[in-house]
């Protein structure tokens, strides 16, 4: 069964399974911790202007994807449109193998790039670099050189043979499914005013890596042929570097209330905490998919998501 | 030493000093009355000042006890490699010497190219991307090399790259003067003048007491919300002109990508990684290949706020995407400037 057919069968699996999903994973709702307003007297003035509420993030293996498996829907016209950006490593074969509700904790997370997203990307399996697909998340190849040519998996610091060779910061074993369902993390969101203040307090993500912070926006209302298009939440340079724990706090301030979607053209959907497996970012976009086929699943990758407005499935 | 007995030893000299912090617990110390107020002092937010005047052998003494191993290094705010406003603060030694250049020039309004920093340029200047001659020398290249309209820049209009073929690149507005949902980059997006650049300090502190070193750095007023990385320079071309020896390649402190590092709105960070050799000291290397200890610690600004995995920059962009912004000598002869 080649990685197409493994695909089609997990992905009805999956449907069939939706009822099953974890309640870990989905212990997230938007409403579950929301509070709205002040109770301090001195700030029942604003109790009207002021919405504040603390979503759950919810770790991802893909785009709106847990172990296979969407966790909302986009509304229309996308409804529970899913994608993987991680599978698992397959020493025996090019193509990774798909995650799922059974796939062990234990395994090892790898590249890989959904004929899915294809799609949506605009591009074809002939954008699509083979060498690329099946890495282990550990050995990305990180650009090396100053002509942004030579690209290279990076020993440990621990494990590098000399003291100075370029390494990756440590710790940089294998990182598994385990580890990575693991991660965690609160959005705080405070409406004040024109806009609103944005609190990311990340906890258990990969140890001393860098991740990026993009808010995923609706259709415009416009009518305007926008696709889907991220953007980095606060402005750029939206990267934080996680502690040798994972955690890491993110804080921004962003001009319009999640909440009050009539007020945007572009309703803000999900908010992506994004990892860089090649420990670099692109600027003001997340991935450079069209040049050498560092597509999201490939370099960038979904790990914690807080669903904003869209409809959380029920578990 | 508990960290209660610091505490108790702080407290006749000045109230608030039980927030003395335990880092100053994890070396023996001198506990004259003398080091005792210099720690509170440093608990205070006087520290810098009372270090600056002590000077690095008693910041040594004041940090480590007498251990040689642990130093505390204060950073140095630059405008280029080796160069404050125009004049070197230190001695590469031979064949270098003083060796200098700017890669932070001052914004020309009327004019193409951006003019040189000096100790008389005002603070108000707005700084700005440039290539200097002498970059291009020890890189072996030629003025033609360097793309139209990349140069007399101002920091904050430097492009951004967003595209997803990794073509087009602009400059962001602001995020509170774009659109709700424009593309922008990060407030406070104001113009980068020299006063602001020069405010940046930073305290290196460097740990070779066990295996490998621990580099701490506490980083103050550097460009708010911005994106930096820390480097070693652990090598030297034998002549200037020619390809560095065989450790040419800048060290990412602590490796990729923990080396990058993001200020707080009050341009503030701070930084701790473990590396597996100690700066002082010459790393070994494959064979009979020459190696250095490291030259410096160097904190480079990226200006287009983005990194480039294990090199600070592509092709020749230092001064034009990145720039030195603070540098901590670790192995040269400091300048009586």
């Amino acid at each position: 069964m080649n990685h197409y057919e493994l695909k089609r069968v997990t992905q009805i699996a999956a449907l069939s399974a939706l009822a099953l999903l974890s309640t870990k994973s989905l212990a997230v709702g938007v409403g579950d911790n929301t509070t709205q307003g002040e109770e301090s007297p001195e700030r029942d003035h604003y109790r009207h202007h002021r919405i504040e509420r603390v979503i759950h993030g919810v770790a991802v293996t893909g785009q709106n994807d847990v172990r296979g498996k969407p966790f909302f829907s986009w509304g229309d016209p996308y409804g529970v449109f899913h994608f993987p950006t991680v599978g698992i490593f397959n020493p025996g074969g090019p193509q990774p193998f798909p995650i799922d509700a059974s796939t062990p904790d234990s395994a090892l997370l790898s590249t890989i790039v959904d004929p899915t997203f294809l799609i949506v990307a605009g591009a074809t399996e002939a954008d699509i670099d083979p060498s690329w697909v099946n890495v282990p998340l550990r050995e990305i190849p990180v650009n090396t050189d100053f002509a942004l040519v030579v690209k290279k998996p990076l020993p440990g610091t621990l494990e590098a043979e000399l003291p100075i060779q370029q390494s990756q910061a440590e710790p940089a074993g294998p990182i598994t499914l385990g580890q990575w369902m693991q991660a965690n993390g609160t959005a705080r969101i405070v409406c004040e005013g024109d806009g609103a203040r944005v609190t990311l307090d990340m906890k258990q993500l990969l140890p001393d890596r860098m991740y990026d912070v993009w808010a995923t926006l609706g259709l415009p209302r416009d009518g305007s042929s926008d696709k889907f298009f991220p953007i980095p939440l606060g402005g750029t340079p939206n990267v934080f570097i996680t502690d040798k724990h994972g955690d890491a706090l993110f804080k921004r301030w962003i001009k319009f209330c999640p909440f009050k979607p009539e007020t945007t053209n572009r309703k803000l959907l999900t908010i992506n905490v994004q990892y860089h497996g090649n420990h670099q970012n692109y600027g003001a976009i997340t991935e450079p998919g069209f040049i050498h086929g560092l597509w999201l699943g490939v370099i960038t990758f979904n790990h914690v998501q807080f669903p904003i407005n869209v409809d959380v499935l029920p578990q | 030493m508990r960290l209660g007995a610091t505490a108790r030893r702080c407290t006749p000299l000045l109230p608030q000093a039980g927030r003395c912090k335990p880092i100053l617990e994890e070396h023996p110390v001198n506990d004259s009355p003398f080091m005792r107020t210099m720690r509170c002092l440093t608990v205070l937010g006087l520290g810098s000042l009372s270090m600056q005047a002590m000077g690095e052998d008693s910041a040594n003494l004041f940090n480590g006890g007498h251990n040689p191993r642990i130093k505390r290094i204060h950073g140095v705010t630059v405008t280029g490699t080796n160069s404050v406003r125009g004049k070197p603060f230190f001695d590469w030694g031979p064949p270098f010497g003083t060796f200098n250049f700017p890669d932070l020039f001052v914004y020309n309004e009327h004019g193409t190219e951006p003019l040189l920093i000096d100790e008389n340029t005002p603070d108000s200047a707005i700084v700005a991307t440039g290539v200097s001659p002498e970059y291009l020398m020890i890189r072996g290249e030629t003025a033609d090399v360097i793309k139209p309209g990349t140069v007399n820049l101002p920091l904050r209009n430097i492009p951004i790259n967003i595209d997803f073929a990794y073509i087009k690149r602009t400059p962001l507005r602001g995020f509170d003067t774009a659109d709700p949902l424009e593309l922008s980059q990060s407030e406070p997006s104001n113009p980068i003048t020299l006063g602001q650049w020069m405010k940046a300090s930073g305290v290196a502190t460097i740990d070779c007491s066990g295996d490998g070193a621990t580099v701490r750095l506490r980083m103050r007023n550097l460009i708010p919300n911005r994106m930096y990385s820390a480097w070693a320079t652990m090598s030297l071309p034998p002549v200037i002109g020619q390809p560095g020896g065989q450790n040419a390649f800048p060290y990412p402190i602590g490796g990729t990508p923990a080396n990058a590092f993001l200020t707080d709105r009050n341009g503030d960070a701070t930084f701790e990684r473990w590396i597996k050799f100690c700066p002082f000291d010459a790393p070994a290397t494959k064979g009979s290949k020459p190696s250095i200890p490291a030259v410096d610690i160097e904190v480079l600004y990226h200006g287009d706020f983005q990194t480039y995995g294990a090199i600070p920059e592509p092709g020749l962009m230092l001064g034009l995407i990145t720039f030195t912004h603070v540098v901590f000598p670790v192995n040269v002869a400091l300048l009586n400037n």
